[in-house]
């Protein structure tokens, strides 16, 4: 789209965007499927409601799993930021590519696309956390040991690329431009690039920057600041262990603990419109509906995309398949005739013409 | 080399210091608008002082992320505040980020606390969880299409350009589209620093709280980190969106007279925003959790207003 407005520069910068994030993701959903391969390995079993505190049995692969899924939301400073950032970039720059009502698109865009990074944290922050943090919530997911060697060797290279694939992104990104000078006959990456490819910039003299090396190397720089702060004021304090508040009741257990359905609930319900929550609850009880015996309840989300887009169209292509039978009627006599009769009309229209 | 790390030296010393002392100003502000005394506008530094000092109780459930919480925390909160500009238009870390790394910067932080809050086992710190990345997740559409408009003006998404093209008109925030997006911003600080309509951060009742529900297992060294982490961040949106909209006494290099005519602007300014942010919490009430999406709707609509309005007008 950018190169007929004519800015080829932007349509390379818009495809090294895209392309860098396909290979990123790539990258992190291997890493992500391999963690979860590794978490059923362990527990035998796929549901989150079940596990929890895996952290303490798993603790390599939990490491693995974070660095995951910290990449797919799309935070500094592993990779999944810098090809969001790209994108970011095209998108601003493409505002001003033309004078039309048009251009509000870009930002439009843009937002959407800090809503779906935004929405992914708080998925992968209820992944995460629900499946390896606090209690373990059955037994299985207690007992669960740290998975073999091999599987740890698998997730280790993928997080070590995230880590590589964000931090030296300036250096990666030449690998692009044969790309680009196929598609579009420019090389961009030199203009990307700053600072020996410390630091990225989006290709215009004034643009903005960014260098996830640098962030990381000032967050390993200013930590000096608080473990400063702790050595020299906290000379004196204690660190002690104690149970977790739980509201003065005799002890904390994993039923206390908040759940991976409960953790969405307020997003369920915003968002009710488009998914349409359906819940049943059943209470029995014997003396009064405030003491229940025992509770059920069941929810569940209605595939509105399946429902209301692909079912209908399904429908209507079956329909019209099932009308189309009445020509098939597989006599070979009918299909003569419609040779004969095509041919009959191919002709007069070669003869008219 | 030399010259960039006492830039970055000496806004760090500002973030540390000042942070707390908003958060002060604002509580005191509050107090005497609400017809009450006040802890007075040092309070915060003498909280800080005494919770540095005070041992914790680290919970029994809490693995290592726990512990690392805080740190992480603190830190993408301060080096996102070494990428904007304070008292000089041009940031010390400008070059290693601009508006989106802050962005991200903070979600970092923000990711990392939800799970902190998961980490401990109670329904409180789930709950918490559960509520802070909801509603991230609504003010960041709206965020990024003011920051989009700010960014149009500048042609860039580094703040030291926004700040170096908004010198010499001052007054462009009587501009439309500029108020627009100064309100849209405006909605989205109080939602990312938890205040009052979406927030309370004096409360610790179980059904309202959302920040202070996830923090609640912290205490001693950890809690002040946290705490001041928040205060960090509170005062770089803050300032963020003060030299955004209202540039005036930016100066462009590090000189001593201007960085102290800029320091002095900075103060003033805050304590404006600080005002404004006081009337708003004592004339509203508190929300109910399922009208703040209204809120940031709003939000959302006053930055795609402000974007359209930069080429009606």
């Amino acid at each position: 789209m950018f190169r007929s407005f004519g800015h080829p520069h932007l349509a390379a910068l818009a495809l090294i965007a895209g392309l860098y994030h396909a290979m990123n993701h790539a990258l992190f959903k291997c890493l992500l499927f391999l963690g979860a391969g590794s978490i059923v390995h362990a527990t035998g079993t796929r549901n989150m409601e079940r596990m929890g505190g895996l952290i303490r049995g798993m603790p390599v692969t939990a490491l693995f799993f974070l660095i995951g899924a910290v990449a797919i939301s799309g935070l500094p400073p592993v990779n999944g930021f810098v090809s969001e950032w790209l994108t970011y970039q095209a998108l601003l720059a493409g505002f001003g590519t033309t004078p039309s009502l048009a251009r509000v698109m870009f930002p439009v865009a843009g937002s959407l696309l800090a809503l779906t990074a935004a929405l992914a944290s708080a998925c992968f922050v209820k992944a995460f956390g629900i499946t390896f943090l606090a209690l373990p919530r059955s037994e299985e997911a207690g007992k669960a040991r740290e998975v073999s060697l091999s599987m740890r060797f698998g997730m280790g290279v993928l997080a070590a690329g995230r880590i590589v694939l964000g931090l030296g992104a300036g250096w990666f990104l030449p690998a692009f431009d044969a790309v680009t000078e196929q598609a579009m006959g420019i090389r961009v990456s030199s203009t990307l690039v700053a600072a020996n490819g410390f630091v990225l910039s989006a290709g215009t003299a004034r643009s903005g920057t960014v260098s996830t090396a640098g962030i990381a190397a000032m967050m390993i720089l200013i930590s000096i600041v608080p473990a400063l702060l702790l050595l020299v004021l906290g000379r004196r304090s204690r660190r002690s262990t104690g149970p977790t508040w739980d509201c003065g009741l005799p002890g904390l257990t994993a039923d206390n603990e908040y759940t991976a359905t409960a953790f969405s609930k307020p997003l369920r319900m915003i968002f009710s419109a488009l998914y349409r929550p359906r819940r049943e609850i059943q209470a029995e009880f014997d003396i009064s509906p405030y003491y229940p015996t025992a509770i059920r309840f069941e929810s569940e989300i209605e595939p509105t995309f399946e429902k209301r887009l692909y079912e209908p169209v399904k429908e209507r292509i079956l329909a019209l398949a099932g009308r189309m039978r009445a020509v098939q009627a597989g006599s070979i006599h009918a299909y003569l005739a419609y040779i004969f009769v095509t041919l009959i009309l191919l002709l007069l229209y070669g003869a008219r013409g | 080399m030399m010259a960039a790390s006492l830039k970055t030296l000496a806004q760090l010393l500002l973030l540390l210091t000042v942070s707390p002392l908003v958060s002060g100003f604002i509580k005191t502000l509050k107090a005497r608008l609400q017809t009450r005394r006040g802890p007075g506008v040092l309070q915060p530094y003498r909280d800080l002082y005494k919770l540095l000092r005070k041992g914790m109780v680290i919970p029994e459930t809490a693995s290592w992320l726990f512990t690392a919480t805080p740190y992480v925390v603190f830190l993408t909160a301060g080096i996102a505040g070494l990428m904007i500009p304070m008292v000089s238009a041009e940031a010390p870390l400008g070059l290693f980020g601009g508006v989106l790394a802050v962005v991200y910067m903070l979600a970092l932080g923000r990711f990392v606390l939800a799970l902190g809050g998961l980490d401990t086992g109670s329904s409180f710190g789930g709950l918490g969880s559960s509520r802070e990345m909801t509603i991230s997740a609504l003010a960041e559409p709206a965020m990024m299409l003011a920051i989009f408009t700010v960014a149009i003006g500048a042609n860039s998404t580094s703040l030291s350009e926004v700040a170096r093209t908004a010198i010499g008109q001052e007054w462009r925030f009587l501009h439309p589209s500029q108020m627009l997006a100064f309100a849209a911003l405006f909605l989205v600080l109080i939602a990312e620093t938890g205040r009052i309509p979406v927030d309370n951060p004096a409360t610790h009742l179980e059904l309202t709280m959302i920040h202070e529900a996830m923090v609640l297992e912290y205490s001693g060294q950890y809690l002040a980190l946290i705490e001041w982490g928040g205060a960090i961040k509170q005062l770089l949106l803050m300032t963020l969106l003060v030299n955004s909209f209202w540039p005036f006494g930016l100066r462009l290099g590090w000189s001593l007279p201007g960085v102290l005519i800029g320091l002095g602007y900075l103060l003033l300014k805050l304590m404006m925003l600080s005002g404004i942010i006081v009337l708003v919490e004592t004339t509203n009430a508190k929300m109910r959790l399922f009208r703040v999406p209204e809120l940031l709707a709003v939000a959302f609509t006053l930055g795609a207003l402000a974007l359209v309005s930069t080429f009606l007008f």
